[in-house]
């Protein structure tokens, strides 16, 4: 398969951010979301529609019911007026942020925080801050494994935390006190060992493995364009 | 031995150092000079000012790390260069790779000083290729560098380094929390270094340094800030002298009673799988009350799983572990504060371990949660403070590393469990230090208590514990006393 | 050789290194917002106690950096790897976090305030700062959704911010400075006596009373009715006028109309009221008019054409002390509430 610039990559999830919200057919939606789906089948991108989404989904779609009835009255119970309107425009507005996640899961299964990094920094962001991203995603499962290890600390040396607002607080403050420590005592080092390697002694860097910006990612960028602007006219139209 | 006829590269004059947060002066007053090619050994304990000797040499005290700095350091008949200037010539690496490292693979951590300085593609592809070869790991370059082992990670770090071909590499304590074998592994990469360039001037802060003693120039012991000696012809010493100066053993403490007391901790056939991978296969053992137990076994034998399957700070997925009376098993969980109430637990890194901002919070804070031995807290606290010259208040965080492991267990074995467990006391202590961390490990023993102590360091097992049982791929394949352990490891 | 950059090593390091803390422990806060969502028994919401919690890490990078910028910088940042560590929000935490870090640098703007660590700019920046992932997720996925209830939440959120980003924060950073993690240039001055402190708390907790009131009397009587007693009649006329319902009540009519919003729906149903053309008949509008505005007291504003309002589809309704638009046959849009000047342009 084509490796796709990084950086056309993230205009395209912009884009089709941007696109999401001006659509307002249920059928281009539909079309939409099936592209997205499609090519996530294709690229096997890992993301799994956990409880966590499908809650936030079913709130996004139950507000719209509840409290924005328009159009045709179908049924009504109690305060709930179940209308027509409602019940398209809470498909409408899930239907986005179901098609926004799977947007993001195929951006992000297909782009290694250190592409985007080098791209980013081919388009003309400093390679200071591009860099950033890889030594903050560095550093993620050190303190992901770092949280397990306090936790368990807590725990050993008798901690119990109560399930009410004074325990929350407890937990919170004995969690994030010794990670804050540990991120903050690397703070010197890392830079040391940075700067000691020459980090920020010219405006622009080398790469090992430089992200090119081919001809095809030119082409998939105008296609984008087109795309959009076409997907927009013809949600005008439905 | 180098030509005596060799220039200064380095010059030290009346150099003094003194952190805000401290109130001593870390480094005071030294005056020395280290010639182009030499290998220096810098010894002294943890806090005798060696790494704040090796900051200011690489610039980083006081333009990254504040501190009052006082006197000059002159590199190339300049003493105002910035740390950007001077990682042209100097380079240092740090005792724990883990903080050092800034990408997520071997290569992209090598290259990353090739890449600032702008080198061709080609120039970087063939440094990385060399350097690694000169440290004999070139099969490392495509792994990604949270597959490795801790040997190999400090052996890439120092690939990093070295890759930016310094004129001064500078090595602060890279082995200090290595396993033997890896701890030897590095040393040997760092004498291969050493005899390959003869040109390179190479500062090495270390406690222990194993075989690299035939390869040394010069030794220069700080003490207390001060340079207590230096002896510019290492090898001139004799076996015997040389031997003196890196002696790194323990007193033996004569444990010749076989303890008899009832079975205290009971392991029945446990089995533990993390991430896809089994850890621990079937392990069963017994422990008795009164008996010390050294757990060992290479980085990722499944030490630590074990330690805190039996603390329950893990979930036991298959087999039973009995404490005393209490059992734990996969359909029988229990919290791991009622756990923590017969097991102390005192994890490896000194900061995921501290909760509190003064030194009496965090002393009671074990004993608060327990509602037991707040009295007993305070009676350590006073000691502690009159002992070390503290205050009651002092925050934590500004203690030594020494000072935050013995505050470590402390705090962990205030509420008087019946057993202790202890994970890698000694990683990172210097000897004086361990010493006294093994007197106190020592004096909860004589209290009719249970140990059980993860460590690298046959030494320590063969005089201090009275059992040791070595973990290979999640089995045990020895289990009885230390004595007979060398022919194991 | 290097210049200085605005951003020294250390900065960007600690920016990094925050927003590495900060996104690697969002699945933690947000266990902890189930958690309470669970306690106080509802579905959703209630987690926007924690939402102090993802500020925490802008607001201690400011802090710690006392660099502009820093604050949109680590929102970013920590907006990305949530967005890698694939979070339930996707590419939205981007915007949330971008604006969250903005609204940061733009409450601690002076570089003296960051330094100083006094509680009321930094309990604002996290009180905003938090509140605006209530305005943007409302925005984004919730419009329609009562005010009210977008209010409260946010008003929890403020809470959560204020206590979270401020009181906590703070208390992190001293904490850090005792245990020699990081300094600042300027010492505060000689311990700061314990009554300062106090006070500080006080006005917080004055602050987010005031506000909590403050938003439940908004909801109670201003909202409902502002109450304007006349309309001003202004722009490109010959004759600027001020409007009042009874002078004009020769001309009332009724009309039958359907409120089709986006927000809310009003079946088919009786309006009295003036035509708004009889209304602007008597300002006699100049001849190079086309347009009238019809402005609410709230600042929300329709456009009409003149030709779309020769008739008596739209006219002005006077109820409860206010004005209103009905206009038959437009969208809800249209339907301007509580006018307070017509425009002619």
């Amino acid at each position: 398969m084509i490796k796709v610039n990084p950086v056309v990559k993230l205009f395209a999830l912009v884009m089709g951010a941007v696109m999401v919200f001006l659509i307002h057919s249920m059928i281009m939606l539909l079309f939409f979301i099936s592209i997205l789906v499609t090519l996530k089948l294709i690229y096997k991108v890992k993301g799994r529609f956990g409880k966590s989404i499908i809650a936030l989904v079913v709130a996004i779609f139950l507000a719209q019911i509840i409290f924005v009835p328009e159009g045709e009255l179908i049924m009504e119970w109690w305060l709930i007026q179940l209308t027509r309107g409602s019940i398209e425009k809470g498909f409408i507005i899930s239907g986005r942020f179901f098609s926004l996640i799977t947007m993001s899961w195929l951006f992000v299964g297909t782009t290694e925080p250190r592409e985007l990094s080098s791209g980013l920094s081919n388009v003309g962001v400093p390679y200071r801050f591009s860099f950033l991203l890889i030594l903050a995603m560095r550093f993620v499962p050190i303190f992901q494994f770092e949280l397990s290890n306090v936790q368990q600390a807590q725990k050993i040396r008798g901690l119990k935390v109560d399930n009410n607002i004074r325990g929350l607080i407890r937990s919170v403050r004995y969690t994030t006190m010794p990670l804050l420590y540990s991120a903050m005592s690397t703070v010197n080092t890392l830079a040391s060992s940075m700067e000691g390697r020459g980090f920020g002694m010219y405006k622009k860097k080398a790469f090992l493995h430089p992200v090119e910006f081919t001809i095809w990612d030119a082409i998939l960028t105008v296609f984008i364009l087109i795309a959009g602007f076409e997907l927009y006219y013809l949600s005008l139209l439905l | 031995m180098r030509s005596e006829s060799s220039k200064a590269i380095v010059d030290v004059r009346g150099l003094s150092v003194k952190y805000a947060s401290r109130d001593n002066f870390s480094v005071k007053n030294i005056s020395f000079s280290i010639k182009k090619g030499e290998f220096v050994w810098l010894a002294g304990n943890s806090a005798s000012g060696k790494s704040t000797l090796m900051n200011c040499l690489s610039g980083f005290i006081p333009h990254i790390i504040p501190a009052e700095v006082n006197g000059k350091i002159i590199f190339r008949g300049r003493d105002d260069m910035s740390p950007l200037q001077l990682s042209r010539h100097i380079t240092m690496v740090h005792q724990d790779p883990e903080t050092q490292f800034c990408t997520e693979n071997v290569e992209d951590e090598i290259a990353f000083g090739l890449e600032n300085r702008k080198l061709s593609g080609r120039k970087m592809d063939k440094r990385i290729q060399t350097t690694l070869e000169d440290l004999n790991c070139s099969e490392l370059r495509h792994r990604k560098l949270h597959t490795l082992s801790g040997g190999e990670k400090q052996k890439v770090a120092i690939a990093s380094m070295l890759a930016l071909n310094p004129e001064v590499l500078i090595l602060d304590e890279p082995t200090s929390n290595l396993d033997p074998k890896s701890m030897n592994d590095v040393l040997t990469a760092i004498e291969n270094v050493s005899r390959k360039s003869e040109e390179l001037t190479i500062i090495l802060a270390e406690h222990r340094i194993g075989g690299l003693v035939d390869q040394l120039d010069r030794v220069l012991k700080l003490d207390n800030g001060k340079i207590s000696k230096d002896i510019l012809d290492f090898q001139s010493l004799n076996s015997d002298e040389k031997t003196k100066l890196s002696d790194y053993s323990y007193p033996d403490y004569q444990r010749k009673v076989k303890p008899a007391g009832k079975t205290i901790l009971r392991l029945e056939k446990i089995s533990m799988t993390l991430g896809g991978n089994k850890i621990l296969k079937n392990i069963s053992l017994q422990v008795k009350a009164g008996e010390i137990v050294a757990i060992m076994g290479r980085n990722g034998s499944g030490k630590t799983t074990l330690v805190k399957a039996i603390s329950g700070l893990l979930e036991v997925q298959k087999g039973k572990v009995h404490i005393s009376d209490m059992v734990m098993e996969s359909s029988n969980k229990i919290p791991p504060y009622k756990v923590g109430e017969k097991i102390g637990f005192v994890f490896q890194n000194p900061n995921h371990q501290i909760f509190e901002n003064t030194l009496k919070e965090e002393m009671l804070f074990g004993p608060k949660n327990f509602s037991k031995g707040i009295a007993k807290g305070k009676r350590k606290l006073q000691r502690m403070t009159s002992q070390e010259n503290l205050d009651e208040t002092t925050h934590p965080h500004t203690l030594s590393f020494g000072q935050k492991r013995r505050l470590n267990i402390y705090s962990s074995s205030l509420h008087d469990p019946d057993i202790m467990i202890i994970d890698e006391p000694f990683s990172g202590q210097d000897h004086q230090n361990a010493l006294m961390i093994a007197d106190i490990m020592d004096d909860y023993w004589k209290k009719g208590k249970t140990l059980l102590v993860v460590t690298h360091d046959i030494d320590f097992a063969k005089r201090f514990c009275t059992r040791a049982i070595v973990l290979k791929r999640g089995k045990t394949v020895y289990d009885g006393v230390p004595n007979k352990l060398k022919e194991v490891v | 050789m290097p210049e200085s950059y605005h951003f020294s090593t250390k900065d960007l390091v600690t920016i990094a290194l925050l927003s590495a803390l900060g996104g690697g422990l969002s699945t933690y806060i947000g266990y902890l917002g189930n958690l309470i969502n669970r306690m106080v028994g509802v579905p959703f919401g209630a987690g926007q106690f924690m939402a102090g919690l993802h500020v925490i890490w802008i607001v201690l990078a400011v802090g710690i950096t006392r660099k502009k910028g820093v604050g949109t910088a680590t929102g970013l940042l920590k907006g990305m790897v949530e967005l890698f560590l694939g979070g339930t929000h996707g590419v939205v935490i981007l915007v949330v976090s971008l604006v969250q870090g903005l609204l940061v640098d733009i409450v601690l703007f002076k570089d003296s305030t960051k330094e100083s660590r006094n509680m009321v700019p930094y309990s604002i920046a996290g009180g905003i700062s938090a509140a605006s992932n209530v305005i943007i997720f409302q925005l984004f996925f919730f419009a329609g959704v009562p005010m009210i209830l977008i209010l409260m939440l946010s008003m929890l959120a403020f809470g959560s911010g204020m206590i979270f980003g401020g009181y906590i924060s703070l208390q992190m950073m001293d904490s850090l400075e005792q245990g020699g993690l990081i300094h600042r240039t300027i010492k505060p001055k000689d311990e700061r006596p314990a009554y300062i402190k106090y006070a500080s708390i006080v006005v917080t907790v004055i602050f987010l009373i005031a506000f909590t009131v403050g938003g439940v009397y908004y909801f109670n009587n201003v909202y409902v009715s502002p109450g304007a007693e006349e309309i001003n009649v202004t722009g490109n006329v010959n004759n600027e006028y001020t409007f009042v319902y009874d002078e004009f009540s020769e001309n009332e009519v009724t009309i039958s109309a359907e409120l089709i919003g986006s927000v809310t729906y009003v079946p088919e149903q009786n309006y009295t009221g003036i035509p708004l053309s009889i209304i602007l008949a008597h300002s006699e509008p100049l001849d190079n008019s086309s347009r009238v505005r019809v402005i609410s007291t709230d600042g929300y504003s329709a456009i009409f054409n003149h030709q779309e309002i020769t008739g008596n589809s739209v006219i002005i309704s006077y109820h409860d002390r206010q004005y209103n638009v009905v206009a038959d046959g437009f969208d809800g849009a249209y339907w301007v509430k509580d006018v307070y000047e017509i425009r002619v342009e």
